[in-house]
């Protein structure tokens, strides 16, 4: 049953195709097209599955590595630590500036009680202030030293070993939410896009655990991306079910009925 | 009537735990796969880890340590760039430090006119001056590259008198003596049937023999490769075979 609806589907596909006035690719099916012209509703596309989210991390600071928490394919919590950078430098400033405003205090107080001018006073505060200011900039700094997981999720990527050199937006860590995969279109025309709604039913087929299943158009692009001199829109798909062995970039084809 | 009752749910569970027992082959004749359950797949031998050493300052360096294919451990010095600058960094502070202890020695002394606020003061500046001597040894060390682990340096891409940036890679090293296989090719259709801890067996043209090993890693991100979704499987091997070489070609066959 899949089977033949899945030849009716390619047909249609390369009618498709050949509507759109694209330089047909030589598709060996083409010869097994029945010359009945199949006007069926519908839009079929391929398609890719994808996380439902995936956040790339990356240090603000430059920093040695001391420590990298986990690798790939471990599950994290939001709020865990994956990678840890040297922090005796900072730490160090931090007691450095702690000193340093411990006296600057001691200068006010001396000076609250002595005989002194209101602009001594001023001054000592003033002093005080900057201390503390930059004891709190050590500690935000010391803080930017632990990379945390901002989400739930799997480690699809550790970029970064022990004892090497981070950099300011260099990703080093990927985690991704596996736990839902949705299905995002790679080659929906713009002339197939206008037929498609949010909300509409889809049977996406997937291709690697031979499987049929469910869905429904929750987004389409807004805007469109070319591939291969076609301009195509991106429609993401919301399963009604998720299989297991489902996987990220596992092929998918999509078919939407009118 | 209630022993009857016994032997036959005996008899049951029995059945159950038959049908069980081959769970595998069962799924897959289901599922329409016609050859068995074993994948194969075109992969390449390469070291479990590979690290690549950079400074965290700019520099010139003033000096390599070691050369390609030496073995390191971990704490050894590999390079070092020049520490001019830093090194009278260091100085400095140590002057600060003997100033500010020579004031608290000063305020240690009996006198008229004491306030309890000086005495405080100056061993709080006794204190920091002692923390910039760290602050500034520590500043002197990142001049100064360590192995983290015990490697092989597989490259050094920095001679005496260059410079080099901050992240710019100078030595590479990598852990030869634990090399393991990595898929290139095995396709979303295969990748379903393999498992984390499954057998392997491994034939490496190179040396015309035949390995065991195991599935450590799956990839959760595909590649493509010509058109082909395929996902990266790491093989552990169970021993290191002698005579094998990061980068030799391999087959190999995971499951039956």
């Amino acid at each position: 049953m899949k089977h033949i609806r899945w030849i009716v589907f390619s047909i249609i596909l390369v009618f498709a195709l050949g509507a759109c006035g694209a330089r047909g690719k030589p598709t060996p099916s083409i010869t097994d097209v029945t010359p009945t012209p199949v006007i069926e509703a519908g839009v079929n596309a391929s398609a890719v599955v994808a996380p439902i989210e995936y956040v790339e991390l990356a240090f603000t600071t430059v920093g040695r590595v001391k420590s990298v928490e986990v690798k790939v394919g471990d599950e994290v919590s939001a709020g865990q630590t994956l990678v840890q950078l040297d922090t005796a430098v900072l730490e160090a400033q931090v007691t450095e500036a702690e000193y340093n405003l411990k006296a600057l205090e001691t200068q006010l107080a001396k000076l609250t009680r002595n005989v002194a001018t209101e602009r001594d006073r001023d001054i000592a505060r003033a002093n005080v202030d900057s201390a503390q200011a930059r004891l709190d900039s050590i500690k935000a700094q010391l803080a930017n030293t632990t990379l945390v997981s901002p989400m739930s999720g799997t480690v699809t990527a550790v970029d970064i070993s022990t004892g090497e050199t981070v950099t300011p937006g260099r990703v080093v860590i990927t985690i991704a939410d596996l736990s839902t995969f949705r299905i995002e279109t790679t080659d929906l025309s713009e002339v197939d896009v206008p037929k498609v709604s949010v909300g509409q039913t889809a049977t996406v087929y997937i291709e690697a655990l031979d499987m049929e299943i469910t869905g429904k158009v929750i987004e389409i692009a807004q805007q469109s991306q070319t591939m291969g001199g076609d301009v195509v829109f991106s429609v993401t798909i919301e399963l009604d079910e998720q299989p297991d062995g489902l996987r990220w970039g596992m092929s998918a084809e999509v078919h939407l009925e009118e | 009537m209630d022993r009857i009752h016994w032997i036959a749910l005996f008899t049951l569970i029995l059945a159950g735990l038959s049908l069980l027992t081959q769970p595998v082959s069962a799924s897959v004749t289901q599922s329409g796969f016609a050859q068995s359950g074993a994948v194969v797949a075109s992969a390449h031998v390469a070291p479990a880890q590979i690290t690549r050493l950079s400074f965290t300052i700019p520099g010139r360096v003033r000096e390599v340590l070691v050369g390609k294919g030496d073995k390191v451990t971990a704490g050894q010095i590999l390079a070092a760039l020049e520490s001019s600058e830093l090194d009278a960094a260091v100085q400095l502070a140590t002057a600060n430090r003997d100033l500010a202890l020579a004031q608290w020695t000063y305020q240690l002394l009996p006198r008229k006119r004491q306030l309890p606020e000086d005495r405080v003061i100056a061993r709080a500046r006794l204190d920091q001056a002692e923390t910039q001597i760290k602050i500034s040894q520590l500043r002197q060390a990142e001049t100064i590259l360590l192995s983290p682990i015990d490697a092989t340096v597989v490259s050094v891409d920095a001679k005496p008198g260059e410079t080099v940036d901050v992240a710019q890679v100078v030595i590479t090293i990598a852990t030869l003596d634990q090399l393991q296989v990595e898929t290139k090719d095995l396709s979303e259709r295969d990748v379903t049937k393999v498992k984390i801890g499954q057998n392997a067996t491994i034939f490496v043209d190179a040396l015309n023999a035949e390995f065991n090993g195991k599935v450590t890693a799956i990839s959760p991100i595909s590649n493509t490769i010509g058109g082909d979704v395929v996902y990266k499987v790491t093989v552990a091997l169970d021993e290191q075979p002698a005579g094998l070489l990061w980068g030799m070609s391999a087959e190999v066959t995971i499951g039956e």
